[in-house]
């Protein structure tokens, strides 16, 4: 038996088979390609740095409503001690909310989760944090997508319209019994601060600025990593599974599917892409998800031939006419056998795709095209561009997160295709 | 035996078997007019050299030839024309009553899957067994190839495995529905020669055990010697010749098959390293399947060739008891070796020309 590389660690299990689970130590770790792959990602600095950066963007996303809200964490009045920002974690009005508060729910289970599962670990087994967070990523991420689906279901909207800071500054100048513990930044994105003039430069109180309607800059650019994340993932997803069925369909059939097929995408490719979500928006209106099926539904024809490319080279190789060869048919053979060996380029291309999602989105809204009622990045740029000359922490900070988040993506992306090379195999 | 004709079952029964491509406006011509038969459990080996048209046989019994190829000709798998059932009905003929074992073991096997899921497959794939029995079967199979510890090497990867035991894996594949016939592409060609003893040791234990027959396709005369009943040699997509395996060992017709067997390095060899006795190649190299040569298609290379060889295709003869050969000039009661004596050098110099 030949040991993979140096791995110290058993990845979890695949598969649906009923494996026992085997005792610690007794089997070599079972090295996937996906593990090899990671492996050689940890190798690379950047690319991890930037990981972990999209991590703690992430968290950021997750926590927005008790990072920055005008609701108090906790807080005591004439009627007792209350939660507000806790309360309305299952009121709010957005779906992209919902769905980002659902994960924030299974944030702490997923934590406590890995923790007492490594914990219980041999001490000679145990994964490094690294390691268990790769390994702790996948079932986090299902339990978030269930959790954040039964939210968007389950929860309505739940009007808070009470002035929370007002309140305080009223109780603390009359001198009324109570206390208001609010978040690190104590403004929402949709809070206006009556007692700042907009647009106001940087303050104590307002740490990155006020736009013109005395909104707080920075619970701006918080609450804007969860549309930026959503935009550039639901985007790309559209985008992927549109792109890898039918670059499966061209490399699997060949023949006249191929011409064809491979004549729409270079239709789509010659579109200019910009003005057809600029007419679909105008046509449908302006909702974030209008814009994301519109990015996506414009955006697979990279993913449509790197699929393309990877099941023409599958479709020749042993495995696949050996499945032929037991007897497994057409479907089971292109998404079973076929569709997990293409998906390494295409994972490469759907973290430059996150990127270039988040870019789309941020244009559009800057060109006045995006969803008003949501604190996106390119609305408060759109918003800034008016006031350039006098406020230009509209411009920058805004600018800054969009720059910053599609470099990092564009980092990981690239530290993920060397990782992949195995010519760059360290 | 197979040798008393009587008594044998036919399975497989390929007969006028052409396989051509057509390349924009030419015709390669892979593999013409073919017939060969196997009975139930026996084994027989195809042999000759890469690009005569033996990969392009297996894979035209399995239908699974790329879709420009042009087959016309008989493949009768217990009297039903496997040419002529509907695609639905021959994927139940693939891996239930014929199954196949590639050249390429490190290919051959999905690498993101391990080698349980692929087996539980393999017998879901034909027939209703719940995941517990399938996985059973599995672990049953991978012991009947002698794969130590089957109970723990069933969730191994591919990439974990030696390439002897993956070849071993995709024959425990091959056989899990009980097929009748197994063809096995080169199976000993991608692993080194200790491991190669043992999987045609498996083979050949596996077809007395089942009686299972046995398409083995070789290059080498020597891993055909030990394990078939006969041996059907191919040249440029033509038989060349056909008998059971003694009676080719010991009296070969064809000059084809005369110059495979001269051709094997012996003793003195590698006594010598060579500088005694140079090895004993067939000169000249096999013809390209868009122009293959008229007539006999041995006969630029051939050193007993005479001038109808170069105008008739000769056609297969019975020249001794269960014997066939495709030879204008081979007789049958010819000594061994009586196309190349003395014929060495004259040979040479007529391919190079």
């Amino acid at each position: 038996m030949s040991p993979p590389d140096a791995c110290d660690v058993s990845p979890p299990g695949r598969g649906a088979s009923a494996a026992p689970v085997a005792p610690a130590g007794a089997t070599p770790a079972a090295a996937t390609y996906w593990w090899i792959v990671w492996k050689q990602f940890r190798k690379r600095t950047t690319a991890v740095a930037a990981f972990v950066a999209v991590l703690l963007l992430f968290v950021l996303a997750w926590f927005a409503p008790l990072a920055a809200s005008d609701r108090p964490l906790v807080m005591k009045d004439a009627g007792g001690v209350s939660f507000p920002a806790l309360r309305s974690l299952f009121g709010e009005r957005y779906a992209i909310d919902r769905f980002f508060n659902g994960g924030l729910l299974v944030l702490p289970l997923a934590v406590a989760g890995a923790l007492v599962w490594r914990s219980r670990k041999p001490k000679a087994l145990r994964p490094d944090w690294l390691d268990t967070v790769a390994l702790a990523l996948p079932p986090f991420v299902l339990a978030w997508v269930v959790a954040g689906g039964l939210m968007m279901a389950a929860t309505r909207f739940v009007n808070d319209p009470r002035d929370y800071p007002a309140e305080a500054r009223r109780a603390e100048e009359a001198g009324a019994p109570g206390w208001y513990v609010f978040p690190p930044v104590h403004f929402g994105p949709h809070y206006q601060d009556r007692a700042a003039e907009g647009p106001g430069r940087p303050t104590a109180d307002h740490w990155l600025g006020t736009d013109s309607t005395s909104r707080d800059v920075l619970a701006f650019m918080i609450h804007g990593t969860r549309i930026a994340f959503s935009v550039g993932f639901v985007a790309v997803g559209i985008a992927t599974v549109i792109g890898v069925f039918v670059g499966g369909l061209m490399g699997y059939f060949g023949g006249w599917v191929d011409i064809a097929l491979s004549r729409l995408v270079e239709i789509m490719i010659c579109f200019p892409t910009l003005f057809l979500i600029i007419i679909l928006i105008v046509a449908f209106g302006q909702s974030i998800f209008l814009i994301m099926l519109a990015i996506g539904i414009t955006g697979w024809t990279g993913v449509a031939r790197l699929t393309r490319g990877e099941f023409l080279k599958l479709r020749r190789l042993d495995f696949v006419t050996g499945a032929q060869a037991l007897g497994a048919g057409r479907a089971r053979i292109m998404f079973h056998h076929m569709l997990p060996n293409s998906l390494g380029p295409v994972l490469v291309s759907v973290t430059f795709g996150v990127a270039g999602a988040i870019l789309s989105e941020a244009g559009l809204s800057f060109l006045g095209l995006g969803d008003v009622s949501l604190p996106s990045w390119g609305k408060v740029l759109h918003e800034g561009e008016q006031y350039y000359s006098r406020a230009w922490w509209l411009v920058f900070f805004p600018g800054l997160a969009v720059f910053v988040t599609v470099v990092l993506f564009n980092l990981v992306g690239e530290g993920l295709r060397d990782a992949m090379d195995p010519r760059l195999r360290e | 035996m197979p040798e008393d004709t009587a008594r044998r079952e036919t399975l497989l029964e390929v007969a006028g078997l052409s396989i051509h491509f057509r390349i924009d406006q030419s015709r390669a011509r892979a593999v013409d007019d073919l017939g060969v038969e196997i009975a139930r459990g026996e084994v027989l080996g195809l042999v000759g050299e890469s690009g005569c048209g033996k990969s392009m046989t297996a894979l035209a019994v399995m239908r699974l030839l790329p879709r420009n190829a042009e087959v016309t000709g008989s493949i009768r798998l217990g009297g039903v024309d496997l040419a002529r059932i509907s695609d639905d009905e021959m994927r139940a003929v693939r891996g239930a009553r014929i199954a196949m074992v590639f050249q390429e073991p490190h290919s051959a096997l999905n690498p993101v899957f391990t080698v349980g899921s692929q087996l539980v497959e393999a017998v879901a794939a034909h027939e209703k067994v719940s995941m517990r029995q399938a996985r059973s079967r599995a672990v049953e199979a991978m012991r009947e190839v002698n794969i130590p510890d089957p109970e723990s090497r069933i969730d191994d990867y591919p990439h974990q495995l030696s390439g002897g035991m993956k070849q071993r894996v995709m024959i425990a594949m091959a056989l899990l529905c009980r097929p009748d016939l197994l063809i096995a592409d080169e199976p000993t060609t991608a692993v080194d020669v200790t491991v190669q003893a043992g999987i045609l040791d498996l083979i050949s234990r596996l077809r007395a055990g089942r009686g299972l027959a046995v398409l083995l396709i070789s290059h080498d005369l020597g891993v055909v010697a030990g394990i078939a009943d006969r041996v059907a040699i191919m040249y440029a997509g033509r038989l060349a010749e056909q008998a059971p395996v003694r009676e080719l060992f010991a009296h070969a017709l064809h000059p084809y098959t005369q110059g495979l067997l001269r051709a094997r390095p012996t003793k003195s060899h590698a006594m010598t390293g060579g500088r005694a006795a140079p090895l004993r190649v067939i000169p000249g190299r096999v013809p390209n399947a868009l122009a293959q040569p008229s007539g006999c298609r041995f006969h630029p290379r051939c050193p007993a060739a005479l001038e109808r060889c170069a105008a008739e295709v000769p056609p297969l003869r019975t020249l001794r008891d269960g014997h066939l050969v495709a030879c204008h000039v081979a007789e049958g009661d010819a000594p061994p070796d009586w196309a190349w004596r003395g014929a060495g050098a004259a040979a040479g110099e007529k391919a190079t020309r």
